[in-house]
């Protein structure tokens, strides 16, 4: 085992209720969502009307480069606009490294340029191939995001996108962890990025069943863990997260907001969409990170859950917990922040890392809200609808993807 | 089309795609009143407005849309097309040539 530590000491943000790190604390820690009505389509054909998005238009999210911006696809300028706040607070002096080869990308999408693909696709229909863009492969393939950060900060060292849908964001950050650790660099600009609110996004989610159907009170639709759950709320966003090597950090007086000590990933091996009923999968990748963390499980304070408001995953999840933690589960404090943010698919990861990274550094365990009805089958602790006051060590994220996709993240606060 | 309502498109075309390019006057029946006019005809596209093979192929599109012809052996920036002047010239040649073609065929 690496004696190498690994710290966070920068953090950017965008999600429909904050779109930077101050304002995304500020919403969650008191319980604020950002669901609504969806208004950049006309949802008049489409089961659901609303979602979590940005509210931020395309022009405004671009930083840099405004002429060019229509050849990134919106989920790159989220994630260059969360990983430029990212990479100001760290404070690194990205114009000056001393071995760009030390600084690694790793940063995923889990559907990539959907917005760019549909628009290309009506072009192709309409207007034959020689008119499509030529820009429509780089704007739409999911490493774009990882390419265009590290273009723009200059980082040359591990550079890749890492796709397992819904667990995306915390696989990056998972992988990013195991570079430093394992020395093959110094820093990782590492996290999730995600902008799926199109026609084929509302209406592939719905086809199957996955949305909320709850038009009549969007605000209410996101309900992790609730008995009147009917299905999550699709969001969109960016998390990004700059790590480093804990002497790296100290040796240039970094400010440290927390430390990432176990990673755990698993397969289900068990259906497309569906998590296996037996937990299998789920359970294995808790005790793998607190293996990686060397903890016991009564030393996890708060678990920052999936919870994604689905029937499926909130009881299976659950279950799960269940049988990592045993007796101690009762005295866990859980709760799914996707129940402000919304689901936002390969951003989750990087959202709710942050989310749990910020938790341990204030002391405020962020709450479940629209929780109302209790399920027997979810019968833990959820931190039901406002946000408490605890000092806890230890934080567990989970997020878990669509192919049976497992991955837990396990942060210690830092300092004192 | 003459070469003057040519030269105005495809100067506004590039300058709306190729941001090195500086952008056209606010009116071009006042071009070059108030300072020496920039020389567009002999601005030569690459490298100096851009080496990006992507911008090429996007302006190239929209040309093609504008004036309904077809950059088929060359692009602009290509050989023979070095410069703006000379895609102005490759267009012109183009759009004559297709007038051509069909007074011919009115005329069978």
């Amino acid at each position: 085992m690496s004696d190498r530590r690994v710290v966070v000491t920068g953090m950017g943000v965008l999600a429909c209720n904050g779109i930077d790190v101050p304002s995304f604390w500020d919403a969650i820690s008191q319980g604020r969502h950002g669901i609504r009505t969806i208004t950049t389509l006309d949802t008049a054909l489409h089961e659901t009307s609303f979602a979590g998005q940005v509210p931020l238009d395309n022009l405004t999210l671009v930083i840099g480069d405004k002429k060019n911006a229509r050849r990134k696809d919106r989920f790159v300028h989220l994630a260059l606009r969360a990983a430029a706040e990212a990479m100001a607070m760290s404070g690194l002096d990205f114009k000056n490294w001393k071995n760009p080869f030390r600084v690694a990308t790793i940063v995923g999408s889990g559907i990539g340029g959907l917005t760019t693909i549909e628009e290309e696709a009506k072009v192709l229909a309409a207007r034959g191939p020689s008119r499509v863009s030529p820009f429509l492969v780089p704007k739409m393939i999911v490493d774009s995001a990882a390419g265009d950060i590290s273009i723009m900060y200059g980082a040359k060292g591990p550079n890749y996108c890492i796709t397992t849908a819904c667990a995306t964001g915390s696989h990056c950050i998972g992988a990013a962890f195991h570079h430093i650790r394992h020395g093959q660099c110094d820093v990782a600009i590492t996290g999730g990025s995600e902008s799926p609110i199109t026609h084929l996004g509302l209406a592939g989610f719905n086809s199957m069943g996955a949305l909320s159907r709850r038009n009549s009170s969007p605000e209410t639709a996101s309900r992790p863990f609730d008995r009147e759950r009917d299905g999550f709320v699709i969001g969109e966003g960016a998390g990004i997260l700059i790590i480093e090597e804990l002497e790296h950090a100290r040796a240039r007086g970094a400010t440290i907001h927390a430390e990432i000590i176990g990673y755990g990933c698993t397969g289900d091996a068990f259906h497309e969409t569906q998590p296996d009923p037996t937990g299998a999968g789920g359970i294995a990748c808790m005790r793998m990170a607190l293996e990686d963390a060397r903890l016991n499980p009564e030393a996890i304070g708060y678990i920052n859950a999936h919870g994604t408001s689905t029937k499926y995953n909130d009881s299976g999840e659950t279950k799960v917990i269940k049988q990592v933690f045993g007796d101690y589960a009762r005295s866990l404090m859980i709760s799914s922040t996707k129940s402000m943010t919304g689901h936002t698919l390969g951003a989750a990861g990087g959202i709710e890392a942050i989310v749990s990274v910020l938790a341990l550094k204030n002391g405020i365990l962020p709450p479940t809200i629209n929780y109302s009805t209790p399920d027997p089958e979810c019968d833990l602790d959820y931190i039901p609808n406002t946000a408490r006051a605890v000092r806890t060590e230890y934080a567990l994220s989970n997020n878990l993807g669509f192919g049976g996709h497992n991955a837990s993240l396990i942060f210690k606060r830092f300092g004192d | 089309m003459d070469r003057k309502r040519i030269r105005e498109e495809v100067i506004e075309i590039l300058a709306n795609k190729l941001h090195k390019l500086p952008p056209p006057p606010p009116s071009w029946e006042t071009e070059g009143e108030d300072e020496e006019p920039f020389d567009y005809d002999a601005q030569v596209i690459k490298p100096e407005i851009t080496d990006n093979h992507l911008d090429i192929a996007e302006v190239a599109m929209d040309l093609e849309d504008a004036f309904g012809v077809n950059f088929e052996e060359a692009l602009p920036g290509d050989a023979g097309m070095e410069s703006i002047g000379k895609v102005i010239d490759y267009i012109q040649a183009r759009i004559q040539t297709a007038h051509a073609k069909t007074a011919k065929k009115e005329d069978d």
